[in-house]
């Protein structure tokens, strides 16, 4: 039995069989990715017909491509979009015991005196037709509300960010499941094989000394072949290293390079079969073809001056979160299956107020203007928009509270996120919190419910799209049961 | 010295004469008829292959002595020649008895074992003449003995093929000493998919289903039966060996359909695989004394018994063809039926990652254009094939054609992202035949022009259309007029302007259109809303909070 090198976990046996059918495994996309590699190295088009009919999306979907706006750290859902405003006369009183309950405590606050409730100091409006409630820090995203579906009682069981995290990109608190970017690129595939289907985008943030580090299995392919990985493109000097030919090589003395290195990857596919190679043979193929397409998709040349107004100069800035808005609607606009833009720095232990005006500055245009541009392109339709994060924060203060100053531990209860999009009602509020915005009283979402609900607008039944690893019909949501968020769907 | 001389050739005849008799009664008392006979009888037979050495052994030192001991010349060698003949001929004696008991009680039958039970009587014989005339007539004693070599020699192969079946010699040998060496072709079924089987069990240690790209192997149509595709090269691999024409063990052969489903003993109970003796046998633990192949190496993975299972259960019927059986096997099934039929690519599409059955589909189409999608089955024949010619239509225009879900009432869409400005006006022409089930085009990015949306015109479920960064013009507004399935019409960035507005204001079908970067002035914009109150119109205006 061959070893399969960085797939310890994969119960595939590592000949051509498994690797065809992984590599394929429904997705439309792998074959016209395979047929454009004969293409290419052949120099004529492939015959090869796909089936008529795939077995995936199970039904047609809503939304073709999806853009994840992912506030990384824990954004507090009481300074965005969770009202109560009933706090403000409970400023600085002891949070009931009766409220807590049985919850444990992170390490962080659990020994601390008391835990002091500490009302948001950011004023609160009814914006919009559907009247929904938007802190004041999020102005821009105020003026597009009517385009969202919030939901406010999002819960997971994590605690911590890399647990939360992990759980909320691949469905699981272990590592090694695949996240739910490669879960789409696996299934549904590329829509155009000049350019990844899944991309990864980690613009700047304010400075902040708690932001968590991302890690890139946080966007891996777990234990479906790593092409379904998410390519993170660089936000500083090229987009992807080494992707323009050296000096002195020209285009086609890269195809002959590309065309020796495949036949000599070829026989180490035929001899061992591990899907790596078959992997690594395409991002190649990917690479070659990526030298075009890349440097389209990032120029702004072409760009009108309204779309920085649109989404503010700052989206000239690469490496900007309004860039990566306007990046990824770039993308929509040429058939990335996935763009996720990681936000990281909403970790506000101390010194909340001033941080988390900070972090909404630098991300609630780009936000706004990406829903607002989609939708004047045609493309919000069949377009789904997520900001999420992966836990909330409590009511009470960790540290000192004064008037002006307080800081908030992370809170797995209950936080808030919205939809936008394709399939989603808008102008929806979903799920209610109690009014310390610390349990849920209505409607919970769980995170594998997020999860069941976003396949779903692709046209995926969760509970069927299943790959078979480790003994087990993995799943994006898991072994536990899954709903969808029926209330946010149009 | 004459007497004792002539008496020891007399004796030594008798001697040999007694040998026959008592041979020809246990030949005759004890046949190979396939049944298990006495224990101890099993238990002396199945000494048999470890005995049977020592004749071979001997009788080929006989003539090794002669010839040696006449050449260098060393009389003491040639003399103990004698001695060892002797030697071989009792251990021969043996071996024939061990044979006829292990033939007699452990469940052999078969033409080859009665051509090896008749050599084998007939080398004894002839060792024994050997032995007998040696004395007499010293000039025939070499070439009787080497006479007597050969008999053993071939005893000795046929009993090799018996062990470990008919081609095991020759299957490694390069072909054409193979067949100088007058091997057999292996046993072929009617159709060439045996092949696989081979290929695979020899080139993937655990066995497993045939990997489709293993060797090169000829398409089976679809047409084709389950028994010949899947079935049959299944038992070829494992179980023929023992049970076929030439060898059948426990009288049972499993080298053609008949064989498995008559007579009141049948190993397979149509419609009952729990009934069924070959899956019980199969399933036992490895270990188990009943369990088959007793060849373990050539035993069946998970997958390969749930095929013969679901055969079984469906019939087991020698005419299921793959197509039909495709509409209603489970999904594993389905899979491994669909990486027999064809062996390319085209496999990929059918493994999705969903573990679930697929519902049967039973298409029923949207009433409307009266030319759209014909009811159609994912495995059907014709379709297929219908389905192989568009998609070579698609490729050859550089675009992707794609079904936008399992049900084929939801349509196709066509993309050309990846094609990009290899999908020209003139390329795009040629996907005229996929008119009737089109509903969505993104040719967004391509060359495509005014001429295309004038052809698209025609199309009839075209309910979704990206023509973003094209060359198109004014001109083609009447054509998108007359797109009546047409509800989201995408144009950013293209040099699209104003005297194409007044026609688009007749677009009353349309619920989304995007104008962003065109020539279209603010003027004619707000007369467009004015003229189509339903659609949602884009353009590049921003909204007055961002101003």
């Amino acid at each position: 039995m061959t070893h399969v090198p960085q797939t310890p976990v994969a119960t595939v046996r590592p000949n051509r069989r498994d690797f065809l059918r992984t590599l394929g495994a429904g997705s439309l996309a792998a074959l016209g990715l395979l047929a454009a590699d004969e293409r290419t190295a052949s120099g004529k088009a492939s015959n090869v017909a796909p089936s008529p009919l795939p077995l995936l999306p199970h039904v047609a979907p809503k939304a073709k491509r999806i853009i994840l706006l992912t506030m990384a750290g824990g954004a507090s859902q009481l300074e965005t979009f969770d009202h109560k405003p009933g706090l403000a006369a409970r400023f600085d009183q002891d949070l009931p015991l009766s409220v807590i309950g049985t919850q444990r405590l992170t390490g962080m606050t659990s020994g601390q005196a008391r835990l002091p409730i500490a009302p948001s100091q950011f004023a609160f409006a009814q914006h919009g037709k559907s009247g929904t409630w938007v802190s004041e820090l999020l102005p821009h995203t105020a003026g597009v509300v009517d385009e969202l579906a919030v939901i406010r009682t999002m819960y997971t069981e994590a605690i911590n960010h890399d647990p939360a995290f992990t759980l909320f990109q691949t469905g699981n608190m272990v590592t090694g499941r695949p996240s739910l970017g490669a879960w789409l690129s696996y299934g549904l595939g590329s829509m155009n094989s000049n350019l990844p289907t899944y991309v990864v985008l980690r613009p700047a943030f304010p400075a902040n000394p708690n932001a968590q580090a991302l890690m890139s299995r946080l966007w891996g392919s777990g234990f479906l072949p790593s092409e379904h990985a998410g390519v993170s493109l660089r936000s500083n000097g090229a987009p992807v290293l080494y992707l323009d030919n050296a000096p002195g090589i020209d285009q086609s003395r890269r195809r002959l390079f590309l065309d020796v290195l495949g036949g000599l990857n070829q026989q180490t596919l035929d001899t061992f079969h591990d899907p790596e190679t078959a992997t690594r043979m395409a991002q190649y193929e990917m690479a070659f073809r990526m030298q075009s397409a890349v440097p389209e998709l990032t120029s702004l040349d072409n760009e009108p001056a309204s779309t920085f107004t649109l989404y503010g100069e700052e989206a000239r800035k690469r490496g900007s979160f309004a860039n990566s808005c306007l990046m990824a609607r770039r993308m929509c606009e040429r058939g990335v299956r996935v763009v996720q833009v990681f936000h990281r720095g909403w970790d506000q232990h101390s010194d909340l107020p001033k941080q988390i005006r900070a972090q909404c500055l630098d991300t609630d245009q780009g936000c706004a203007a990406l829903i607002h541009d989609l939708r004047q392109r045609g493309l919000l339709e069949d377009t789904l928009v997520v900001w999420a994060t992966e836990f909330g924060r409590t009511v009470y203060s960790q540290g000192g509270l004064s008037k002006t100053n307080y800081g908030r531990d992370h809170h797995p209860r209950c936080f808030s996120v919205w939809m936008a999009g394709a399939g989603i009602r808008p102008g929806t509020v979903y799920g209610e919190t109690d009014d310390y915005s610390y349990n849920i009283v209505r409607d919970p979402v769980h995170v594998r419910d997020f999860n069941a609900t976003i396949l779903h607008l692709l046209g995926i039944d969760h509970a069927r799209f299943t790959v078979r690893a480790q003994g087990l019909d993995q799943r994006l949501t898991g072994v536990e049961e899954a709903h969808v968020v029926r209330g946010v769907l149009a | 010295m004459t007497t004792n001389f002539k008496n020891m050739c007399c004796s030594r005849w008798i001697v040999v004469a007694m040998g026959i008799v008592l041979l020809s009664v246990a030949a005759w008392s004890l046949p190979p008829d396939g049944s298990a006979g006495p224990t101890w009888l099993r238990a002396i037979g199945r000494f048999h292959p470890l005995i049977v050495h020592m004749p071979i052994a001997f009788a080929l030192l006989v003539p090794v002595l002669d010839i040696l001991g006449r050449w260098r010349r060393r009389p003491e060698w040639s003399a103990s020649a004698d001695l060892v003949l002797g030697i071989a001929l009792m251990s021969a004696v043996m071996a024939v008895l061990m044979g006829l008991a292990l033939g007699h009680s452990d469940e052999h039958q078969g033409d080859t074992v009665q051509l090896h039970l008749w050599m084998g009587y007939a080398a004894t014989v002839a060792l024994g003449v050997a032995w007998a005339l040696r004395p007499q007539w010293p000039a025939l004693a070499v070439p009787s003995v080497v006479v007597a070599c050969a008999l053993v020699g071939f005893t000795g192969h046929i009993g090799g093929e018996l062990t470990h079946g008919s081609t095991y010699l020759t299957e490694n040998l390069p072909e054409p000493i193979a067949r100088l060496m007058g091997a057999k072709t292996p046993q072929r079924t009617s159709t060439s998919v045996e092949s696989t089987v081979h290929a695979t069990s020899t080139s993937i240690t655990s066995a497993s289903i045939p990997a489709p790209s293993v060797s090169p192997v000829a398409e089976v149509p679809a047409s084709a039966t389950v028994w010949d595709a899947v079935i049959a090269p299944l038992l070829n691999r494992s179980c023929v060996s023992c049970h076929s024409a030439t060898v059948h063990k426990g009288g049972l052969r499993l080298d053609a359909h008949t064989y498995l489903v008559t007579g009141s003993d049948a190993v397979v109970v149509a419609g009952n695989p729990e009934s069924s003796e070959l899956l019980r046998r199969v399933l036992l633990p490895i270990d188990d004394d009943e369990f088959m192949p007793q060849n373990h190496k050539k035993s069946w993975d998970e997958t390969e018994v749930s095929i013969v299972r679901w055969w079984i259960s469906a019939g087991a019927d020698a005419q299921l063809s793959i197509d039909r059986a495709a509409m209603d096997a489970p999904e594993n099934v389905k899979t491994f039926l669909r990486t027999q039929v064809s062996q390319s690519s085209s496999v990929i599409k059918n493994l999705a990652p969903v573990s679930a059955p697929t519902p049967i589909l039973t298409p029923k189409l949207a009433p409307a254009p009266t030319t759209m999608i014909e009811p159609v089955d994912p495995i059907d024949i014709s379709w297929q094939a219908r389905w192989s010619a568009l998609h070579a239509v698609a490729t050859e225009a550089h675009v992707e054609l794609l079904p936008v879900s399992t049900h084929p009432e939801d349509g196709l869409t066509i993309r050309a992202f990846s094609g990009g400005k290899n999908v020209t006006d003139a390329s795009f022409a040629r996907l005229m035949e996929l008119a009737p089930w089109v509903v969505d085009i993104d040719v967004a990015g391509t060359a495509v022009g005014d001429s295309t949306m004038a052809m698209l015109a025609t199309w009839p479920s075209l309910r979704r259309l990206d023509v973003s960064r094209t060359a198109i013009t004014h001109t083609s507004a009447a054509s998108f007029a007359r797109m009546r399935s047409l509800h989201c019409l995408l144009m950013n960035g293209t040099v699209f302007d104003d005297v194409g507005m007044e026609e688009l204001g007749h677009c009353s079908q349309l619920r989304t259109l995007a104008l962003c970067q065109t020539k279209v002035s603010t003027a004619a914009l707000q007369a467009l809303r004015v003229a189509l109150p339903q659609c949602g119109i884009g353009s590049d205006e921003i909204p007055n909070d961002k101003k």
